[in-house]
């Protein structure tokens, strides 16, 4: 006899921002009530607006919010909720929180805590992959790694060399170092940006592989042994290996690669006894060589791009499977249409050297129309804070081809207006303008290589921009005149309040 | 009427008039023909030469199409009453754009430094960022202790 699966009635939501908005849509869809947590400074956020219920955590930052793990189980208590979708970051990739929801009768909506901690620690998963036949890069990996081993290790196989935070992801606690002078102050700092990233100062090196591409695969694996893979994104438009733009389909590679590297990545989880959505990172050289990186043993930010050619909705699928149903999509079901782009939308400044930019939005249009999807956190009116992550929103956009589809994204970021505070929209449409970015022909070192041409801008509309301020002033002076008889502040806001006068 | 401009690269005086539905406006020797419409607080459809244009004021800053400018518009004799009395602009002065949190001070009082060279890493949204010397010289003052927090625009470091 076959049990019965139930669906859940009820899921919190570990997280804020946009990937919080996008859980809630998939939950609606499902009938799902959702549950929201919240920080002090997120009480006006649109997660919490958008949940059918929503608790404080208390505390500004992330250690006295998102990351209290007592306090996020007791929520989920109160709530009755019978599982919790962690999201991305936070306690997503935390095999003690994935632990601790098994023991109090919750759904982790992830994979088994083992095989977040077998992943989640990159030298495990080096020794486990490189077992299971999992191609690996040369590198250095061992318990009190000194600055003595590592520089002698680095000198061996040649510089450049990586440094990387055993217990990390997301580029932090991550340097490149070209050469023996750098290295000292590099691993010093590798050092301490893990510790504070993720409590945990332990890191590893590795050769740097040259012109090398990101290129991750998507799985997906079910409770009962089932792993398929979805295709591949293309992630090499990178700045300090911060990912900026991915793609699916990869233009770097075809059919049959993409195949091998598939089935690579299956091995790969399978390996650790992999069940939920995951992505198995790998760096891909010039002859074409594919070398397993990292596996992120959760939703990834650039999901949509896979969600758009393959029609799958990951975040359903993720509760499906964490509710025990079998995968319903077999590997021969999967059939990559079309094309997709992501652009992130952060709210920084990249003519000062991409600092955050936090504030309020005093004004913001989404795109929409065909093949255009907005995952956004913010609305008109929000304030971006300092204390979390500078991405607002994820822009994606599908059409029938690569050429297409960066012509419907230029279209979609010409329609996509955030003001008050900076953004890294303008720097968007120079990428994918760029001939080497048209041509397909790009690697991680593209953004590096090109920084020049990609921060100039155009200013075509500078004269338009001037007019329009003259008429402001204008106006402005004029209402002052005619209410107060005298002038008053250059501020448009008050024409406008005055403009029926005139 | 006589207004001031001034843009990220240019400074000059234009003239804007009003002209029965229109404005007539002369930028560097260009004269321009605008039809404005207001359509909210913060938006509105500019027409110049039978192209249309999406604008959008906040208060420090004007978009066109969703692009961002600053441009700095003034009466001319104040921007004249401004140049006479206004001081010297600090140029040695490290300033942040954005608030923070101090995470290291590399420089001390007295130290040589060259234009360029990160004085303190600033942390914000989780992320490090260096300021640089905006000159070369000897640090003056240090204005900021580490594990601090510092508000936007405030002077960290001076240099002399």
């Amino acid at each position: 006899m076959v049990k019965e699966v139930v669906m859940f009635d009820k899921v919190l939501i570990a997280n804020r921002g946009e990937i919080a908005v996008r859980v809630i849509r998939t939950l609606k869809e499902m009938g799902i009530k959702s549950v929201a947590v919240f920080s002090d400074i997120d009480r006006k956020s649109f997660h919490v607006n958008m949940a059918d219920e929503a608790y404080p955590l208390g505390g500004k930052t992330s250690a006295e919010s998102y990351l209290v793990m007592d306090k996020i189980i007791e929520v989920a208590k109160k709530s009755d909720a019978q599982a919790i979708h962690p999201g991305y970051g936070f306690l997503s990739e935390n095999e003690k929180f994935a632990k601790m929801c098994e023991d109090n009768g919750i759904v982790f909506i992830g994979p088994p805590p083992s095989a977040i901690s077998s992943m989640g620690d990159k030298v495990t998963a080096r020794r486990i992959m490189e077992k299971a036949g999992v191609p690996i890069i040369p590198g250095l990996e061992k318990e009190g790694l000194t600055e003595e081993e590592g520089l002698k290790f680095a000198k061996r196989v040649g510089f450049p060399v990586m440094i990387k935070a055993s217990a990390g992801g997301g580029g932090k606690g991550m340097r490149k170092v070209l050469n023996e002078s750098e290295f000292s102050k590099a691993f010093r700092q590798a050092k301490s940006e893990a510790l504070s990233s993720f409590g945990d100062d332990r890191v590893y090196i590795e050769k740097f592989l040259e012109e090398p591409h990101h290129i991750e695969i998507q799985i997906l694996g079910d409770k009962h042994g089932n792993v398929i893979y979805l295709g591949e994104r293309e992630c090499s438009v990178q700045r300090r290996h911060q990912k900026v733009i991915e793609e699916s389909p990869s233009p770097f590679i075809d059919d049959d690669m993409r195949k091998k590297m598939g089935e690579t990545a299956v091995r790969a989880a399978q390996a650790v006894g992999y069940f939920n959505a995951g992505t198995v990172e790998f760096l891909v050289d010039k002859h074409k060589n594919f070398y397993f990186l990292e596996m992120n043993t959760r939703l990834q930010v650039e999901h949509p791009v896979t969600e758009w050619v393959t029609g799958v909705d990951l975040v359903e699928y993720q509760l499906r499977v964490a509710a025990g149903e079998k995968l319903d999509i077999k590997q021969e079901d999967v059939v990559l249409r079309g094309h997709s782009i992501e652009c992130r939308i952060y709210a920084e400044d990249p003519e000062k050297n991409f600092m955050p930019s936090p504030g309020k939005i005093e004004r913001l249009i989404t795109p929409s129309g065909p093949g255009v999807r907005d995952d956004s956190g913010v609305f008109e009116g929000a304030e971006v804070s300092l204390y979390y992550d500078p991405m607002i929103s994820k822009l994606t956009v599908f059409h029938r081809n690569r050429k297409l589809a960066i012509s419907r994204m230029l279209r979609a970021l010409d329609e996509y207006v955030v003001a008050g505070i900076k953004t890294n929209i303008e720097f968007h449409k120079r990428v994918l303008t760029h001939p080497d970015f048209v041509k397909g022909k790009y690697d991680t070192t593209f953004i590096d290589n090109n920084i020049d041409y990609l921060l100039e801008r155009e200013n075509v509309n500078e004269d338009i921009a001037i007019v329009a301020s003259l008429i402001r002033y204008y106006n402005s002076s004029f209402a002052g005149k005619v209410k107060e008889g005298k002038k008053t502040s250059s501020k448009w806001k008050d024409y406008a309040k005055n403009c029926w006068i005139i | 009427m006589e207004v001031s401009v001034r843009t990220g690269k240019r400074e000059f005086d234009a003239n804007i008039e009003k002209e029965k539905d229109r404005y007539k406006i002369d930028i560097e020797g260009k004269q321009f023909f605008a039809d404005y419409e207001p359509l909210s607080e913060t938006d509105g459809n500019l027409i110049v030469e039978g192209k249309s244009y999406h604008v959008i004021f906040t208060d420090n800053s004007v978009y066109v199409n969703g692009v961002h400018f600053d441009i700095e518009t003034i009466d001319p004799l104040k921007k004249e009453l401004l140049k006479s009395t206004k001081l010297e602009k600090d140029e040695g002065a490290v300033v942040t754009s954005m608030p923070g949190n101090v995470k290291k001070v590399l420089v001390r009082e007295g130290d040589r430094v060259e234009a360029g060279q990160p004085v303190v890493v600033l942390e914000a949204m989780k992320m490090e960022n260096e300021l640089d010397a905006p000159k070369s010289g000897i640090v003056k003052k240090v204005n900021v202790k580490e594990n601090t927090p510092v508000e936007a625009n405030a002077v960290l470091i001076e240099i002399e």
